[in-house]
């Protein structure tokens, strides 16, 4: 087909959709005048049946159009959703597997919130942290629970920094009990009151190991922990409280 | 969201438009259909066939002049008559297609582009050639320019290839131009 024919043809076409809007126009008005003959004819008639099915149709369609859309726009919004759920799982997958803090914070949000055992759990370091019958305070910025424990004699809650450095707050239950404490070798070792009871501080190569016997529980509070301050040291063990078992 | 879902709903207006439409015009349409099929539930079967195409339709016919509306309705019914109707009866209806002529399938004819423009000058031209046109060569200028069919769907109507309706097209013109020269004359 050559450019002429081309233009040709479109042409004709578009001179023809004039000319048949025009017939249509004409045609039209002969309809309207056929329509008005056809209700004043008493012969022609069409069956009640027969013109309410046709109104019946309209509804219907109608219906079903609006059932029909909403259904996709809920199908719609449903796999805008899935796509946003997605692309949030695909930056978190990212951030957890390039990030060390992500990861911590992850795992103890998700353990706490699916472990069902009384005896191990892990929870936000920036709150206080319950423990069988102990309480300890909220860990310094950065560090992250890595063990919770609760026995019949002992509670331990233990964590680490990004950098390594470990708390270890243990209380220890019972009578018989004995707590041994490495004071060979030792930097520093002082006597110390800690919440009215005696107590013992011992710094050997840059750890902190304090403790002291809680007269009133029957138990044995102890920290040991390494890149903290004396004094912050002191105030994470004031800070171990024990709740009464009777 | 379901404040959301709701506004998604179609236009209330286009079923309350096609509601007016089909209770003014139901005369019309069955006395339309009555031309063609005997039957009065084949009548029934292509108004209700009729009034789903208009339905999928509304927003086009709400844009409509009220005469073109008419023409639009009717032709809808006729044509949903012809598809009821079985595919031999039809063939009877309708002319035997133009032979096959290769200078006739030429798309420019030199002559007819002077008639073709004559055209433009006459609006009533094909009221006065609209009855020397088959059944078939009607169907196809007005299911292409009125209803607005696709090549495919003109040529499911009328039993033959999408790709042969341009050419069957372009003969109704030429016919439709060479019928108007002629008038002219």
């Amino acid at each position: 087909m050559t450019r002429r024919e081309e233009l040709y043809e479109a042409c004709e076409d578009a001179i023809f959709a004039l000319l048949m809007a025009d017939f249509a126009e004409q045609e039209g008005r002969q309809l309207w005048e056929r329509n008005q003959q056809l209700k004043r004819d008493p012969a022609f008639a069409v069956p009640e049946q027969s013109y309410q099915r046709g109104l019946d149709t309209i509804r219907r369609a109608y219906g079903a159009q609006r059932r029909s859309r909403i259904g996709r726009t809920a199908y719609g919004i449903a796999c805008k959703v899935a796509i946003v759920a997605l692309v949030l799982a695909l930056m978190f997958t990212t951030a957890f597997a390039v990030s060390p803090t992500v990861q911590r914070g992850a795992l103890s949000w998700l353990v706490r919130v699916t472990s069902v055992s009384a005896d191990l759990s892990f929870v936000t370091p920036d709150e206080e942290i319950q423990l069988g019958s102990c309480s300890f305070p909220a860990l310094p910025e950065g560090y992250t629970p890595t063990l919770q424990e609760a026995t019949k004699f002992h509670v331990t809650l233990e964590a680490f920094s990004p950098e390594n450095e470990m708390i270890n707050m243990t209380v220890y239950f019972g009578n018989d009990t004995a707590l041994s404490m490495d004071s060979q070798d030792a930097d520093y070792i002082e006597r110390v009151q800690i919440n009215g009871h005696d107590g013992i501080l011992i710094e050997k190569d840059g750890c902190w190991n304090i403790a002291y016997a809680d007269l009133d529980q029957v138990a044995f509070v102890r920290l040991f922990c390494t890149g903290l301050s004396r004094e912050e040291a002191l105030s994470l063990i004031e800070q171990i409280s024990i709740h009464s078992t009777e | 969201m379901l404040t959301y879902l709701l506004s998604t709903l179609d236009d209330p207006d286009d079923q309350a438009f096609l509601t007016q439409l089909y209770k003014d015009y139901y005369l019309l349409m069955f006395a339309t259909a009555k031309k063609y099929l005997p039957n009065q539930a084949d009548r029934e079967d292509a108004v209700q066939a009729s009034m789903e195409h208009l339905i999928h339709h509304a927003g086009k016919l709400r844009t409509m002049s009220h005469y073109a509306l008419l023409s639009y309705l009717v032709t809808t019914v006729r044509n949903t008559c012809f598809n009821l109707i079985t595919a031999n009866v039809r063939k009877e209806r309708h002319l035997a297609p133009l032979e096959d002529n290769p200078e006739m399938d030429r798309i420019v004819d030199e002559s007819s582009i002077e008639d073709l423009l004559t055209t433009l000058h006459r609006q009533d031209v094909m009221a006065l050639v609209w009855s020397q046109l088959s059944e078939e060569e009607q169907f196809l200028l007005k299911g292409k320019y009125v209803i607005g069919y696709s090549d495919a769907e003109l040529a499911a109507s009328l039993g033959c290839r999408p790709d042969s309706i341009r050419m069957k097209l372009t003969r109704v013109r030429r016919k439709a131009v060479t019928l108007a020269a002629q008038q002219e004359d």
